[in-house]
């Protein structure tokens, strides 16, 4: 297809995806998200790493209107948690009803560098310093678990981009030279891709991790999270690709650029594997979702992201301690935000495949 | 006269599309008398399956609809049946075959089992029983090695064998009439010759009628008592086969029959009516056959009905020449 | 069939090597001594560790140590856990058996559930119910296993007795009065511990299976045999199930062989979080140990199984399915 040509396909592909109501809702919750992601430190009232030992577990703030006179005051407010001990020695959190913190937007807080050098410190919304404000509740050490759930959206949807990026490149390369040469190239390189796909994948990730010591910075661990996962899955999608590309190869156009002198791996790059892209669009959604996963699996068992950074896998990491959950049930509400982004990439990836691939899938 | 076997009277049937209402059937009326082969001739997507279907209200609804008409077999409306009732009659007294054997038969079960089928559900044959009575089918439909060919499967016989063991299978419960839709287009040429050559026999022996669905004139001309020519859902002429060879009336009808290729005429082109079929969901007032039409003028902007040309034939044109 | 067994089974084996192989030298790069634990244990003796070392060749270099692992392994010894104390084979043979209890009852919920549930929508297409399992599917299939695992534990923490079963566990494989119980008692004691991450396993291949089931459904019924069979006057429950089911499961018998063996290993993390003693927690606790042949003999055992899985698939399917002949 010439460019013209495509842009127009384009065009009409973008229009009919946004009649598909599941994708745009899937689409919409996604820049929301992302947005979030970006703004996170102003979006979050605290920083990530704000403990306040004596709010361990604190229940979520509840936001009130009228005050222990009966005044209702127009902008809602909080109280401050203090806790005491009941009769069977459980604490119990009270809120202590002296002093009212109104909750205001574009508050002061925690200092921080938007986008890395823009000294700021207001935030979208919280109360003054001397009031806590816990939208959905506290963690063990009294970190803000919304704040930390914001924070925890940079790993976990970067995660994937990162990851499905590098793992769409290589599978694609490999795939398009195993499919263009064929031969012993393609016999090698696809058994190659079936000894891969045929490893047990968990047990891999954790033989991989465990090739790295317990005790190395987030940062490393980030990186070799997104290279291990996307180790374990470009074989799969250098499969595909090769099988398009053998099709594709015998098309004309092919054959004409190869008549007209061009080398091999222009023509791979250049004509063949655009041809591929209406696949590659829906692959590389549908892909998202596991490198999401596979990060918060990996780190919701200690072996991710580390305290006191935050993904959500590892907020989720308190929940495990099943008995004491019941105390505290808010620990469980990063879970919801994972399974909401997986349920997004899935509704905007099924929305694409019914525009770009309807073949496939029903 | 004699009650006619299987009668349809003014059939409409629809089908809810993404893009619109089909109406692949809009009031066809047609007759089959026992011993009768009634042949329904038209290009595809005129609505001639439809019609065969729905004699056995074999119809999907949704999305199909059927919209109109009573289809009455021994003198009993089949549309108004319910399911326990027709389906003594699917198999039993009417039986149909299909154009594709290939898709027609189930891969999985062998054809023995398939003819064995209909035997235990309408005749409560026993298993063996059954077995036996389609081994001695397969010998009637001229299948060689009856008894090892009862226990292979589809994907293992030929094209015209496959079509023989159809043709078994719709025979099993000695049906009175057989709707053929396209048994033979699927078929080459000799293979094609042979089925017919078949039916003729099985017809005779048997005295069954036959409604046969086809597109193709050369073998209407061979086995036809009577003719009946859709055109988009609507009956253009009806006759019988020599009215229709010998004195055709409506514009189509000549058309079609002026493009069969015929040594004659080696030394011209093809004839081709020109233009194509009309969008289904959108039929304009009036002959649907105007735009392709040689002789269509404002009259014909309302729907001909069909005026008689003899006792036998009729047509539905404004413009019947007088021969 | 015979020989095309046989032969899919020595292929095996060129895969299972290059598989340890590679996991082998990863391995090797682990910064870390596998033996540090001994090391700093004043009451073993700098001799015992010089032993120790020769004896399982750690002065060798990598591959002649992948070699020495590739010897024993033929003679079916798997090595040592130094983080167990015992061999890897009783290690691994303990908790073998556990995973498959858990991958077979996970089956089990997930096909006698899914395919009449399947069956049901694909026959009553545009109705309500059909469009409420498909949206029940959609949820089931992008709720993270893990997250389902903690939902539920907290769900059967929270309600207490529930009218036939009792008090659930949250987590485990047996009660503490397990001993205690009967044959029968110990039986249903596994029973219950297996129904959370049972559950939990089988969601989201419940909700795959059920959507694959229903489309393979749909577009049997819309074949032409169908319409040849309904033709003969069949009923329609014989149309459903005699001749459209039975062409609809066939390629559903492929994706039975790899569920299993995707279980085997994916059922890893879901056991980690119920506590339930089978591999996937063995592998989590022998890579947080570092115990190399604890690590390298799950591997093993994990891409086994995966192959077998896959070998199982196959073969079904040529059983099942009169037009395939293997070749």
């Amino acid at each position: 297809m010439n460019d013209v040509q495509y842009k127009s396909e384009l065009k009409k592909g973008l229009l009919k995806l946004k009649k598909h109501k599941p994708a745009l809702v899937g689409f919409i919750i996604l820049v929301v998200l992302y947005v979030v992601c970006i703004f996170a430190e102003f979006v979050a009232p605290y920083h990530y790493d704000n403990e306040s030992r004596s709010n361990s577990y604190n229940p979520p703030s509840r936001i009130h209107f009228f005050d222990k006179e009966d005044n209702f005051h127009i902008f809602p407010f909080v109280y401050d948690y203090g806790y005491e001990f009941d009769a069977y020695y459980n604490r119990v959190f009270v809120e202590k009803k002296d002093r009212r913190f109104p909750l205001k937007l574009f508050v002061r807080g925690d200092p921080y560098k938007l986008f890395g050098f823009i000294p700021y410190d207001r935030h979208l919304f919280g109360v003054e310093k001397e009031g806590r404000f816990y939208l959905i509740g506290a963690d063990g050490r009294g970190r803000d678990l919304f704040s930390r759930i914001v924070y925890g959206s940079r790993v976990s949807l970067t995660v994937g981009l990162i990851g499905v990026f590098i793992s769409t490149i290589i599978g694609v390369l490999v795939g398009g030279i195993a499919g263009f040469y064929g031969g012993k190239i393609d016999n090698v390189l696809m058994r190659i891709c079936e000894m891969l796909m045929l490893v047990p994948s968990f047990y891999l990730l954790l033989a991989l991790r465990a090739a790295f010591p317990p005790e190395i910075s987030s940062v490393t661990i980030y990186l070799l999270i997104i290279f291990i996962l996307s180790f374990i899955r470009w074989a799969g999608l250098a499969r595909v690709i090769r099988g398009m590309t053998k099709s594709i190869r015998e098309r004309e156009f092919v054959l004409a650029a190869e008549a007209l002198g061009q080398r091999n791996i222009i023509i791979i790059i250049k004509h063949i594997i655009p041809q591929t892209f209406s696949f590659l669009i829906v692959s590389v959604t549908l892909s998202i979702p596991y490198y999401i996963l596979g990060e918060s699996g990996l780190s919701l068992i200690g072996l991710g992201i580390q305290d006191p950074y935050a993904s959500w896998g590892n907020l989720l990491s308190d929940a495990m301690n099943i008995a004491d959950i019941r105390f505290h049930p808010w620990i469980l509400i990063p879970g919801f935000f994972i399974f909401i982004t997986v349920m997004a990439f899935n509704f905007l990836g099924d929305g694409l495949r019914d525009v770009f691939d309807p073949k496939s899938g029903k | 006269m004699t009650m006619a076997l299987l009668e349809i009277k003014n059939l409409s049937v629809r089908f809810k599309t993404d893009d619109g209402i089909v109406n692949a059937v809009d009031d066809v009326s047609l007759e089959v008398n026992t011993g009768e082969t009634v042949c329904l001739v038209g290009e595809s997507g005129c609505g001639k399956s439809v019609t065969a279907l729905s004699t056995m209200k074999l119809i999907p609804c949704p999305p199909g609809e059927i919209s109109g008409g009573e289809i009455l077999f021994e003198g009993k409306n089949i549309l108004k049946m319910n399911n326990d009732e027709i389906r003594t009659i699917r198999g039993n007294d009417i039986a149909m075959i299909f154009q594709d054997p290939m898709t027609s038969l189930n891969p999985v079960y062998t054809c023995g089992y398939q003819i064995a089928e209909a035997l235990r559900q309408h005749k409560n044959m026993t298993k063996k029983e059954a077995e036996e009575k389609a081994v001695s089918l397969l010998e009637q439909v001229k299948i060689p090695d009856p008894h090892v060919r009862v226990t292979e499967y589809p994907h293992q016989l030929s094209g015209g064998m496959r079509q023989r063991v159809m043709i078994a299978m719709a025979l099993s419960c000695d049906p009175k009439l057989l709707v053929a839709d396209e048994p033979t287009t699927a078929l080459d040429v000799t293979v094609q010759a042979q089925i017919l050559e078949l039916l003729a026999e099985i017809k005779e022996q048997r005295s069954m009628a036959v409604l046969f669905i086809t597109h193709d004139l050369g073998v209407v001309a061979e086995i036809a008592d009577s003719v009946v020519v859709l055109y988009a859902g609507k009956i253009a002429e009806r006759g019988r086969a020599v009215d229709i060879y010998e004195n055709p009336k409506h514009p189509y009808t000549i058309g079609l029959l002026n493009s069969v290729p015929t040594l004659e005429k080696s030394n011209k082109e093809l004839y081709v009516i020109p233009g194509t079929l009309p969008d289904p969901t959108d039929f304009t007032e009036g002959c649907r056959f105007y735009e392709r039409c040689d002789r269509h003028t404002d009259k014909c902007r309302t729907q001909p009905e069909e005026f008689t040309i003899s006792e036998t034939q009729s047509a539905a044109c404004f413009h019947i020449e007088k021969s | 069939m015979f020989n095309y067994t046989i032969r899919r089974l020595l292929t095996m084996f060129p895969l299972l090597l290059a598989m340890s192989f590679i996991t082998f030298m990863f391995l090797q790069l682990a910064p870390g001594d596998i033996l540090a634990p001994y090391k700093m244990n004043p009451q073993i003796s700098e001799e015992t560790i010089k032993e120790m070392e020769q004896k399982f060749h750690f002065d060798k270099p990598a591959v002649i140590q992948y070699l020495y692992w590739l010897k024993n392994i033929i003679r079916l010894d798997f090595g040592y856990s130094f983080s167990k104390r015992t061999s890897v084979a009783n290690v691994i043979g303990s908790h073998l058996l556990n995973t498959l209890f858990l991958a077979m009852f996970s089956i089990f919920i997930t096909w006698t559930v899914a395919i009449p549930i399947g069956i049901y929508c694909a026959v009553n297409q545009y109705k309500w119910s059909d469009k409420f399992f498909s949206f029940i599917s959609y949820i089931g299939m992008s709720l993270p296993t893990f997250f389902l695992a903690l939902l539920l534990l907290f769900l059967v923490s929270t309600i207490g007795e529930l009218p036939l079963i009792g008090k659930l566990p949250i987590g485990g494989m047996k009660s503490v009065h397990y001993d205690d119980l009967g044959f029968f008692g110990k039986f249903f004691d596994i029973i219950k511990h297996l129904i959370v991450p049972g559950i939990v396993l089988a969601t989201a291949s419940l909700a795959s299976l059920q959507r694959i089931m229903r489309g393979n459904m749909l577009e049997e019924l819309g074949t032409k045999y169908v319409l040849t069979a309904r033709a003969k006057g069949l009923p329609e429950n014989r149309v459903i199930y005699i001749h459209a089911l039975r062409n609809a499961i066939n390629p559903l018998i492929t994706i039975f062989g790899y569920e299993f063996s995707a279980l085997l290993s994916g059922a890893a993390l879901t056991e980690i979080i119920t506590s339930w003693p089978g591999l996937g927690s063995v592998m989590l606790e022998a890579v947080r140990a570092q115990d190399l042949f604890l690590v390298m003999g799950n591997m093993l055992i994990g891409g086994v199984m995966l192959i077998s899985g896959n070998l199982l698939a196959d073969l079904l399917l040529a059983a099942t399915d009169p037009r395939i002949k293997l070749s």
